[in-house]
């Protein structure tokens, strides 16, 4: 090492030591940068296959429903055994919003209930894992036909599966069937939390051992909608106790809001301990 | 660098060499662990005894199945996500339309699906995978 | 050395600097987003654009917190040290993108405002797991464009170097707020433990790096001077000092540089006015002790800068006593001329031995 080298950086050129050490730092701190880029892109965790039709829009023809959340149930004629063969799909708005306004205004325009009529809608498609939901947007004049109430036996077929208790995280429909990578949570949970605020229908998502997934609509124990209730348990693990009803193809969870828990392993102050109930009720 | 910035220097990292791993540790400990449960969907339909003709694909395995060498239950197992908004399955013939063709039912998540088929004597059984929705063939499936 | 506001003053190490930053943050950018494209194909820009640039800036703050105890540990590391605010920049305006992009995705077009919304959707503030670590980042972001808008020179003197030194200190706030916005945000999704592994070895390098420099100085601050006569404090041997540089003592509050040059010894404060470099690290150029960080310059005598240069250092009174070199700690006002101590010039042996015949006869 050269003792009487000087350097400042206004220099044009930094004398020889310096420049040594500058240039073998570099030299190593080149592989580290296409290492560490490497390592992190091939530890991400893969992504959902969920779709959104970007720009694509599908006309449909179903039967609409605005219980338990709004819904077209499209058919698609009878199987071997006669039965109807059909997928009910929710309906959700533009952007993090739900679909109640617009077909309110779509109903105020038409001056009638949509509620089991035939409707024909043009919107955008979006899908995952066997689940379809279809976003209506005003710009896009959604509302193609309206046609006759639908015939009787085409109402829904409810079949009661009892209070239960079901654990799973919840989820927006649009972002985890459509849009967003990830669309569930941790990292997602305050967009998540922006749509189920903004009206769409909160979903569970519960999975198996296996990692199969089954996806249960939620609601109030009277069929009210849950999402400011949910907001404070999205995209964390939930224990949820419900009535549990099987509603044509989807499950709907009828939730008793006061039992909604947390499954988080660690609380800064934990919901179930008993120290942390006595502090709450001396807090209040 | 003044002296009073070196000890505050000193003073900060000291308390990060703390705070940090601690965090960090902290963070991943409290991570929520999965949560598995038993799935109330596709309902659970036993499955007929004797495996009369297998098809394995990709993203599902499918069998006849019946009770004897007549088959009168179709079992589509679905290993992987589906990426089509619908997913019906036709029995058809050798040329396959929806309006001529024997809707048998419809997959959706993954997971194992039993539907009861008509005695068929027939030894050939071609099925298609359709999305109504936008009218598009997925796969056929032929024994 | 202007107080007025200039934009960058290129020369050519500041575009090697940047060429060198330019490539680097490219070859990363390329190399996450082709991998990540080829090997996880369903991911969607939106995505790519929000973890690319999030990782990238990552990793710059990490180079950029190394600089400083590098160079203090070897000052051979100083070209990284001089354009460090390029990188402090460029790793701000890489991570605003992440923010305002994540800002734009996860909060827009919902039904309140995107940053009324940052604040108010998660409030887990209760929970380690569900922590709100958006805000986090947010307040990451903040200090680091505080940090960038104030990177010229000009703010240094219009806000004071005291003032606009608190405020870049904040960087460590800044650098605990992003490991809690990583390990409570994408962390809590993204089990893989490389992730904390890569994070861990970051931290643990900047951790060491700054304990061993801190300490390392800090004992250089607590060397105790125990000789003294009439205010003057034996601080070390002429010799021990080389010619045209200086040695640094830390007796009273601060540091005091003792220089050698023209046969004299000079003591000056050690902190330069620009951005408080140690002068005593520096060198005599052209008659002027030279400060190494950005090359601010001060007479020796007085500790002024040559003219039209304002700046001013307070100076010291150095006795030579011997071989032993003693320094009176209490400064002069800045600017104050000193006369420095003359080194006695040995005498050659011939003549001592000459004169020693002539006393003898």
């Amino acid at each position: 090492m050269n003792k009487s080298e000087f350097y400042i950086g206004w220099m044009p050129k930094a004398p020889g030591g310096f420049r040594r050490l500058v240039r073998k730092y570099l030299l190593v701190l080149l592989p580290i940068v296409v290492a560490l880029a490497v390592a992190i892109a091939l530890s991400q965790k893969k992504f959902d296959t969920g779709s959104f039709e970007f720009g694509k829009l599908t006309e449909v023809k179903g039967i609409y429903s605005r219980t338990p959340v709004p819904n077209l149930k499209i058919v698609n004629g009878k199987d071997i055994w006669g039965n109807y063969s059909y997928i009910t799909v929710p309906l959700i708005g533009y952007g993090k919003h739900g679909a109640d306004g617009v077909i309110a205004e779509m109903e105020k325009d038409k001056n009638k209930s949509f509620e089991q009529r035939q409707l024909t809608l043009k919107g955008t498609l979006l899908y995952n894992d066997g689940k379809l939901l279809m976003q209506i947007d005003a710009n896009d004049k959604p509302l193609v036909n309206v046609g006759d109430m639908a015939s009787q036996d085409l109402l829904p077929h409810v079949e009661d599966l009892g209070i239960q208790t079901i654990k799973g995280e919840i989820v927006d429909p649009k972002c985890y069937f459509g849009v967003m990578k990830p669309g569930q949570g941790k990292p997602h949970r305050d967009c998540a939390i922006r749509c189920i605020l903004g009206g769409i229908p909160p979903v569970m998502q519960v999975r198996n051992n296996k990692g199969e997934a089954n996806y249960y609509l939620i609601v109030g124990s009277s069929g009210e909608k849950m999402n400011e209730a949910v907001q404070d348990f999205v995209a964390e693990p939930t224990e949820l106790q419900a009535r549990v009803v099987k509603y044509d193809d989807w499950v709907v969870m009828y939730v008793n809001k006061e039992k909604m828990h947390h499954i988080s392993f660690f609380s800064l102050i934990g919901y179930d301990t008993q120290p942390a109930t006595c502090g709450k009720k001396c807090l209040n | 660098m003044i002296r009073s910035l070196r000890k505050r220097h000193l003073q900060i990292w000291s308390a990060l060499a703390v705070l940090i791993p601690v965090s960090i540790v902290s963070a991943v400990i409290a991570r929520p662990k999965p949560i598995t449960t038993i799935l109330l969907q596709p309902e659970e339909v036993a499955p007929l005894p004797v495996v009369i003709k297998t098809v394995e694909r990709e993203n599902y395995v499918v069998r006849l199945r019946g009770s004897n060498e007549t088959p009168t239950q179709l079992e589509w197992i679905n290993r992987n996500i589906l990426t089509f908004p619908t997913a019906v399955i036709y029995k058809t013939q050798a040329t396959f339309s929806p309006r001529h063709s024997d809707l048998i039912g419809r997959i959706e998540a993954r997971g194992t699906y039993r539907f009861a088929l008509k005695p068929d004597q027939g030894s050939e059984y071609h099925f298609v995978l359709y999305d109504f929705i936008h009218q598009q063939k997925i796969d056929s499936i032929n024994f | 050395m202007g107080t007025s506001y200039q934009a960058v003053g290129w020369n050519r190490q500041k575009k090697i600097y940047d060429w060198f930053i330019f490539g680097f943050c490219v070859t990363y950018l390329g190399i996450f987003i082709s991998l990540s494209s080829i090997f996880n194909s369903q991911v969607t820009f939106e995505t790519l654009l929000i973890r690319s640039t999030s990782t990238l800036a990552a990793l710059l703050l990490h180079v950029i917190l190394s600089i400083g105890p590098l160079t203090r540990i070897n000052t051979k590391f100083l070209p990284l040290l001089y354009n460090r605010r390029h990188l402090g920049v460029t790793m701000f305006m890489i991570a605003a993108i992440h923010g305002s992009f994540s800002i734009m995705q996860f909060h827009s077009l919902g039904n309140v405002n995107p940053l009324v919304s940052l604040f108010t959707s998660n409030t887990r503030f209760d929970s380690l797991p569900g922590f709100p670590f958006q805000a986090l980042g947010f307040f990451a972001l903040v200090i680091f464009f505080l940090m960038a808008i104030t990177s010229h020179d000009f703010w240094l003197h219009n806000l004071s170097p005291k003032v606009w030194k608190t405020l870049h200190m904040f960087v460590y706030a800044a650098y605990f707020l992003v490991v809690l916005h990583v390990m409570l945000g994408v962390i809590q999704f993204e089990t893989n433990p490389m992730f904390v592994i890569i994070l861990l070895i970051g931290t643990a390098i900047l951790i060491i790096l700054h304990l061993a420099a801190g300490t390392k100085e800090v004992h250089i601050d607590n060397v105790k001077f125990d000789m003294e006569t009439d205010g003057f404090v034996k601080v070390c041997d002429v010799n021990d000092i080389e010619e045209d540089k200086a040695k640094m003592f830390c007796i009273g509050k601060e540091r005091i540089a003792v220089y050698k040059t023209q046969g004299k010894l000079f003591a000056v404060n050690n902190v330069c006015k620009h951005q408080n470099g140690p002068l005593g690290e520096g060198k005599v150029l052209d008659g002027c002790i030279t400060c190494p960080w950005h090359g601010y310059q001060y007479l020796p005598h007085n500790g002024q800068s040559p003219p039209p240069f304002k700046e001013k250092v307070s100076t010291y009174d150095v006795m030579i006593g011997g071989v032993t070199v003693w320094v009176n700690p209490k400064p002069y006002p800045e600017g104050t001329e000193r006369p420095g101590a003359t080194i006695a010039i040995p005498r050659p042996v011939d003549e001592k031995i000459s004169e020693s015949l002539i006393l003898n006869n």
